[in-house]
């Protein structure tokens, strides 16, 4: 499947029109040069939070909410140069020139700065170029204006909204005309641009981000490698999901070394403490490289089942059994009081602190006071768990779907609060809120920590539960927002397209 | 005071950029190409090169070529280059014997020149601390002239970040620092086709000066204090040296070196009277069992230790480690519960979820901060250079006034950089570690310990 490149006229598409006219009063009229819009959506994970990084398939879909990028080529007499404008005034504007030689633009990830995620599209899409087409030169120069309606830091992956934007404008504009840009390519190529700003995330956000389409979930596995599958929501059931806000600001990036990348951590030392446990050696994967849980799951089902002695393949019925052995073996060995510094050095079965630092805390910024290793195990694997049955209700198909799925998304909720430490009060306040005046499931979605919550509803639902939380969360807490603030934090979605490019 | 949340902060100014003349900027493979060039590339909306001097014409017209200099002019006398009026800021970045002559004759020449706003010179500012105090007499003269110096090690995102921790108390008060760091080429071994003049004691490049100097800059940098009184000794147990090839295989030729191999400096900072403990290695072989550079900070309540591969604390990607607590006494403005303020920055909203349990905020945090792929080469004078465009663009540190490219008057000029996060370090900055670098010569050669608690002045 490759991303669709529609050949539009832009009189005759109101927003793109609009948004063209929008970079013409920003820079100029010159028609001379190539211009051409790409377009990719936000996304809501409905099920598997914080297990993409595990390895464990997830389950979101991509919304109507997109982040644009109208593009135009730079004179070719000019040094290539890149110009950022966003119509968000929060983003002010950039300019940088791109290294003549060729060689990848740096990326100063100590830095917070939105052109930063602009780079990381760009050096993957660079990189991607060199490896696939033995691309040398730099990349073409471009005027960028970026128009998006996904909220920022709101757990709808505006960044890799707005990377697989780049990374895909990039491609196109130094590939031969009609070059098809394959969408699981694309993928790949985007998942891992984020780990250029210290954001150790697993490529769930990109996949679904591209992969999209209409009226589907999609089914994201990361093993045995990156692929999005579609899965139809069952026929005629009136769902709607909607999605709020907390309008808590949350960004990965900068509350990485205490919330996120700390998270990555405490799994991955969680998966090594287990293997030491039970004499099992784990797989040098993962955003570590020091294994995951999974590799846990597969190296002891290897060495202890003779059944089956080989890795799980992502069937729903073994997975489901195994992974219930995954919660048992938590229970029995890991300690609920969490693990000093010292204390996980030595079930590691590492020599020193200083080696343990080495394997485990340089890679990304962390910061702790003891790692959780109990919670965090338990919460993946259960939520691995939930996504295998949450699967399994789309395949079904029955009509008891809003309440097993609904109960699923709670239980996930619950997860995410008490096991996982990744969900903060006012999402709790939006979840209950919306659960008693209609929805059948509530939960956070993206990293958490603030950011947006999704609620499984009915179309004959959705609207009591959006007045509920007018009433209840927003005109309370936040009193002094204006209509159109309001608008945005409520956002009604049904299943969108992924990725696309108009020229 | 956060200069990690950039987002809002406009980079490209509603005026010209920086009209910058590079001394010294030569195609290809020199340090200037491959550093101040490549951070100007990434800022190209606030500077723009419009002029290079280089003492000959051709070598400056293929520069501009290869490079594709589109607004610069090459000159071939520093004389012309110094009055030419489209330049606003002068780089210059030649072999340290050569500053003096070049900065003088630059601060000379441009005296009429009222556009020259900026004069920007590479660590060490000259040859010796006499000539140092000369240029900086001299620059001091000019009202509307603002100096910097490439002590770019106070912008390594690990530098700032322990400056942060330090500052909010997170490790207590200092009890005692040890260092320990490598000067590169003053070992066994020496490249080929390293200049003889590194080599040469009468040159003023040396492992004291250069990489004892950056790092010792830095831990004041970073401990907000200068030194009370020191005492060093020096070596030169390796007068002759092994030459390697191109591919840094030794072979049989050997060379004569006249610099120190090795440093040993111990002293007491002045701020609560830290002992300081440093041992610099000339160079090969590196150390097998130990990092290269070490700066080991221990604290009553924590420690803070910056690691790197390599000995150069200005130039290398390190990694530091804090062990502490997570929040220090004078802090309550910095660290959030969660401890990221550092990162996310004050004015930030996030509210700190789910309380955790089974810690307190007595128990010890631990902190490792690497960033994987950060390229400090260009990224802590890209990180100067950013600096120098706030201060132009958005006003001088600390005020908040906004003003326009055109209005520089003497007033708004800072004279040194001294402890402050904000800013960039000056010609003031550079003195003042020059003093300290020729007190360490004085030191070894009295064989005394010396009171410098004056040379900040």
């Amino acid at each position: 499947m490759s991303v669709p490149i529609v050949p539009t006229d832009f009189a005759h598409a109101p927003k793109l029109e609009q948004l063209k006219n929008e970079f013409v009063e920003c820079y100029d009229t010159d028609d001379s040069r190539k211009f051409f819009i790409t377009r990719s959506p936000g996304r809501v994970n409905l099920i598997g939070e914080h297990i993409d990084y595990c390895q464990f398939s997830v389950l979101p879909m991509a919304i109507e909410n997109d982040l644009m990028l109208a593009c135009r080529l730079t004179s070719e007499s000019e040094n290539p140069s890149i110009t950022l404008t966003n119509h968000d005034s929060n983003f002010a504007q950039r300019k940088f020139d791109l290294p003549l030689d060729g060689s990848l633009i740096e990326i100063d990830p100590s830095v917070s700065d939105w052109s930063n995620y602009f780079k990381c599209g760009l050096l993957v899409a660079q990189q991607f170029l060199q490896e696939k087409y033995n691309f040398k030169g730099p990349v073409h120069g471009m005027e960028i204006y970026v128009k998006g309606d996904i909220p920022s830091g709101g757990g709808l992956s505006s960044s890799a909204a707005f990377i697989c934007a780049v990374s895909l404008a990039i491609i196109y504009s130094n590939v031969p005309a009609g070059t098809p840009i394959l969408k699981d390519e694309l993928t790949k190529t985007t998942a891992v641009a984020e780990h250029h700003v210290g954001v150790n995330n697993g490529g769930m956000d990109q996949a679904a981000s591209i992969c999209g389409i209409e009226g589907h979930a999609l089914y994201v596995e990361f093993k045995p490698e990156l692929k999005a599958t579609p899965f139809k929501f069952p026929e005629d059931l009136p769902i709607s999901f909607l999605i709020a806000n907390t309008l808590v600001v949350s960004n990965k990036a900068e509350t990485g070394p205490v919330n996120y990348n700390l998270r990555v951590v405490e799994v991955t030392v969680a998966a090594n403490v287990l293997a030491q446990k039970f004499g099992v050696t784990l797989q040098t994967e993962g955003n570590l490289g020091k294994g995951t849980l999974r590799n846990f799951m597969d190296s002891y089902y290897t060495k202890y089942d003779k059944s089956c002695r080989k890795p799980w393949d992502g069937e729903i019925q073994t997975g489901i059994e195994r992974l219930n052995k995954m919660l048992q073996l938590v229970e029995e060995t890991l300690d609920p009081n969490g693990y000093t510094l010292d204390h996980a050095v030595e079930l590691c079965g590492c020599e020193s602190i200083s080696q343990f630092t080495e394997l485990y805390l340089t890679n990304f910024p962390v910061r702790f006071q003891r790692l959780k290793l109990f919670q965090r195990a338990k919460h993946v694997y259960s939520e691995a768990l939930r996504v295998l049955k949450a699967l399994q209700l789309f395949q079904k198909g029955e009509s008891n779907f809003f309440e097993e799925f609904g109960a699923l998304m709670n239980e996930s909720q619950e997860s995410c609060d008490k096991l996982y430490e990744c969900s903060c009060p006012e999402t709790d306040s939006i979840c209950e809120i919306a659960l008693k005046n209609g929805s059948f499931g509530s939960r956070l979605t993206g990293a958490g920590w603030g950011g947006c919550t999704v609620h499984l509803c009915s179309t004959d639902t959705v609207d009591s539960v959006k007045s509920a939380l007018t009433e209840q969360y927003y005109n309370l807490r936040f009193p002094e927002l204006t209509a159109e603030e309001l608008e945005d934090a409520i956002i009604i979605s049904k299943p969108s397209l992924g990725s696309v490019l108009y020229e | 005071m956060n200069n990690n949340k950039r987002s809002k902060l406009s980079t490209v100014p509603s005026s010209r950029p920086i009209r910058v003349g590079f001394v010294g900027l030569t195609s290809g493979k020199s340090w200037v190409a491959k550093t101040h060039f490549l951070a100007i590339q990434q800022l190209s909306s606030q500077f723009q090169i419009v002029a290079l001097y280089n003492p000959t014409l051709k070598s400056s017209l293929q520069t501009i070529e290869q490079l594709q200099l589109k607004h610069a002019t090459g000159f071939d006398s520093l004389e012309s280059f110094a009055q030419y009026k489209d330049i606003d800021m002068i780089v210059v970045s030649v072999k340290v014997p050569e500053h003096y002559e070049v900065v003088k004759s630059i601060l000379e020449h441009s005296s009429q020149n009222l556009n020259l706003r900026y004069l920007y010179v590479e660590w060490a500012l000259a040859a010796s601390v006499q000539q140092a105090e000369e240029l900086y007499s001299i620059s001091q003269q000019r009202a509307n002239l603002q100096t910097i110096i490439c002590l770019q090690g106070r912008k390594s995102p690990y530098i700032v970040r322990a400056k942060e921790l330090i500052s909010e108390g997170c490790i207590g008060d200092i009890n005692s620092i040890e260092i320990s760091g490598n000067g590169g080429w003053y070992g066994y071994e020496r490249p080929m086709r390293s200049p003889e003049y590194l080599y040469d004691i009468e040159s003023g490049v040396n492992l004291i000066s250069n990489s004892f100097g950056h790092t010792i800059d830095v831990l004041q940098y970073i401990t907000g204090s200068y030194f009370q009184k020191i005492n060093a000794m020096i070596s030169n147990n390796i007068p002759t040296q092994f030459l390697l090839d191109e591919n840094g295989k030794r072979t049989k030729e050997t060379i004569a070196k006249t610099c120190p191999d090795h440093l040993l400096f111990q002293g007491i900072l002045e701020n609560g009277k830290v002992p300081v403990s440093c041992s610099f290695k000339g160079g090969t072989p590196v150390k097998k069992l130990t990092k290269n550079l070490v700066i080991d900070i221990h604290g009553t309540k924590g420690d803070l230790k910056i690691e790197g591969d390599a000995g150069f604390v200005e130039i290398s990607n390190l990694v530091l480690y804090f062990y502490g607590i997570k929040n220090g006494n004078g802090s309550s403005n910095g660290t959030d519960n969660n401890g990221a303020a550092a990162i996310e920055g004050k004015e930030k909203v996030t509210k700190s979820p789910s309380p955790s349990t089974g810690t307190s905020e007595e128990e010890q945090t631990m902190e490792v901060f690497h960033l994987r792929n950060y390229n400090s080469v260009v990224g802590n004078i890209l990180r100067i250079y950013e600096s120098i465009a706030d201060y132009h663009f958005l006003g001088k540190p600390e005020s908040k006034s906004s003003r326009g490219p055109d209005d520089l008057f003497a007033s708004t000029k800072f004279d040194k950089q001294g402890f402050k996060f904000e800013g960039f370090p000056t010609f003031k900055d550079a003195i003042i570690l020059h003093r300290l670098i020729d007190a360490v010569f004085r030191s070894d050669k009295e064989e005394k310990t010396l009171d410098v608690s004056k040379i900040m002045i």
